[in-house]
């Protein structure tokens, strides 16, 4: 039943509560917004500790091992052994770093995710800040990603991690054109940029079967955008040992992986919202089950290209974005356009 | 507290970031930082936007000021200076009368187009999305412009592109 989502019972009871002791209904969504906020950074703290075991036993299972088995059941709390090992570790700072730029960069790199949250359609009614450009905010919002690795690779005023933060910013300016060009023909046939939106306009027939090739292309520009195999050249640890990370130890080292798998989560969640009709699902669960069962299914899709497909060159990485890909994501939003007009000619 | 206090209080703390890191972004001896700040001070005129209910031009504020225009200029920076950050700003004390004369007649040109036009204060925040309003005049009434406006900048690429290739091998 979807009116009696538990999700949003203790959203109205909150809100029932604050009202009784906020004055102004104004104070009140400033307190739900807040509510909001909590909620999304607890899901990105305990998802990265899941993810991260999910990931070791995926990798696990696709290279015929055990993965992590020693601590607990499965080894499930291998990984919050981690988390605590991480945060006794000593706040290392080396000699040589921008004191500033390099403190500061783990800090930025976390907050582009975080933001990208409020516009997840997580059920009906539940969207944290349901702006009316929620896509396009996406976009802007994570592009400013780049600017974090940049400080990373160049306060660490090491030469690993300048090459690093060059290949990031290369990467993420490049594919961010294909991302984009990939969502356009999501846009294109909802007409709205609101995530709430296009997952309602999605209630027939879902746009993976209707955008094909941009699904593709919003896969692969996604996996680069979030560095993640077969596009991690900016740590390629073969060749430049940990790129921007390198000079990084304890609690900052695991910030940027904490920032990686909030935004492996949110590209995800956006995919998700895009193709595979957000909320909507057999209504014997609530929508924000099967929407996170379809962003789990497609972070499980990401991981599997990671442990599938070997490690770019430089050049095929580019080769790859500006060859192919903007092309095919060009083709697509004109084939969709045509596609719109001849529908709307047949009087449909 | 009502929401035009709230308002007021926000305006100048976003306003005060913004004049803040502008101030930094000119002082600072280190030119990555002050391209850093730049970038602050940029992405808080967003701030600014929204606060102008402008959400749409918000977010091409983020996308093209807080994304790529830093990441130029930083690049700009470290391509072109050794990788000591500490030696990186060029000071030159011979000629800065005329930097002071340029300067001071860019300041007063800007100053006084400021002050000869007059700025409606009221009636112009509106609260229907932007969006639409914005795609109606760029993709109906100015159209010719704006597609113009792609050309030159498809122009701009291709030489850049060209430039970077450098010439053929004899």
């Amino acid at each position: 039943m979807p009116n009696d989502d538990i999700l949003l019972r203790i959203g109205a009871s909150l809100r029932e509560l604050f009202a009784g002791v906020l004055p102004g209904p104004d104070a009140v969504d400033v307190a739900m917004y807040f509510v909001a906020l909590i909620a999304c950074v607890a899901l990105i703290f305990t998802n990265a500790v899941i993810l991260i075991l999910a990931e070791r036993k995926v990798a696990g299972f696709m290279q015929s091992r055990l993965g992590p088995h020693r601590l607990g059941p499965y080894g499930m709390f291998q990984t919050v052994a981690d988390v605590i090992k991480l945060l006794t570790k000593e706040d290392y700072r080396p000699q040589g770093v921008d004191k500033w730029v390099w403190a500061m960069a783990p800090v930025v790199l976390f907050v582009p995710p975080v933001m990208v949250y409020a516009v997840l359609p997580f059920g009906k009614n539940l969207v944290p800040v349901d702006l009316n450009i929620g896509i396009f905010y996406f976009v802007a919002v994570s592009s400013v990603a780049t600017i974090a690795f940049l400080m990373a690779g160049w306060g660490s005023n090491n030469k690993y991690s300048v090459i690093g933060g060059m290949r990031a910013v290369a990467q993420m300016v490049s594919y961010e054109i294909p991302l984009v060009f990939s969502i356009l023909g999501v846009v294109m046939l909802t007409g709205s940029l609101q995530t709430s939106v296009i997952v309602e306009k999605q209630s027939g027939i879902w746009f993976i079967l209707l955008q094909p090739v941009a699904f593709v292309i919003y896969l692969i520009a996604a996996a680069a955008e979030t560095n993640r195999m077969p596009f991690d050249l900016v740590e390629g640890e073969s060749e430049i040992i940990a790129g921007p990370f390198t000079e990084y130890s304890g609690m900052r080292w695991a910030m940027f992986f904490l920032a990686e798998y909030a935004s492996l989560f949110a590209v995800s969640a956006i995919a998700s919202t895009l193709f595979l009709g957000g909320w909507h699902g057999p209504s014997f669960l609530p929508g924000w089950v099967w929407f996170l069962g379809k962003t789990y299914v497609m972070i499980f899709v990401f991981m599997w290209v990671r442990w599938t497909f070997p490690r770019l060159r430089v050049d095929q990485l580019m080769a790859l974005c500006w060859k192919y890909l903007i092309p095919v994501s060009l083709a697509n939003i004109l084939i969709t356009g045509i596609g719109i007009f001849a529908y709307r000619a047949m009087g449909g | 507290m009502s929401n035009e206090a709230v308002y007021g209080i926000m305006f100048y703390l976003v306003s005060a970031v913004v004049l803040l890191s502008a101030v930094a972004a000119v002082t600072l001896r280190n030119l990555i930082h002050a391209a850093l700040f730049l970038a602050i001070s940029f992405v808080s005129v967003a701030g600014i936007y929204v606060l102008l209910h402008a959400d749409f031009l918000a977010a091409v504020q983020v996308l093209i000021y807080g994304g790529a225009i830093p990441v130029l200029i930083a690049f700009g920076v470290m391509l072109t200076r050794t990788p000591g950050a500490a030696g990186s700003n060029p000071v030159n004390t011979k000629t800065y009368i005329w930097g002071l004369g340029i300067t001071g007649a860019l300041f007063a040109v800007i100053m006084l187009s400021l002050l000869k036009s007059k700025f409606a204060m009221q009636g112009l925040i509106s609260k229907e999305p932007s969006i639409e309003g914005l795609a109606r005049l760029m993709l109906g009434d100015f159209l010719i412009p704006f597609e113009f406006a792609a050309i030159l900048l498809l122009a701009a690429m291709i030489g850049a592109i060209i430039l970077a290739r450098g010439g053929e091998a004899k």
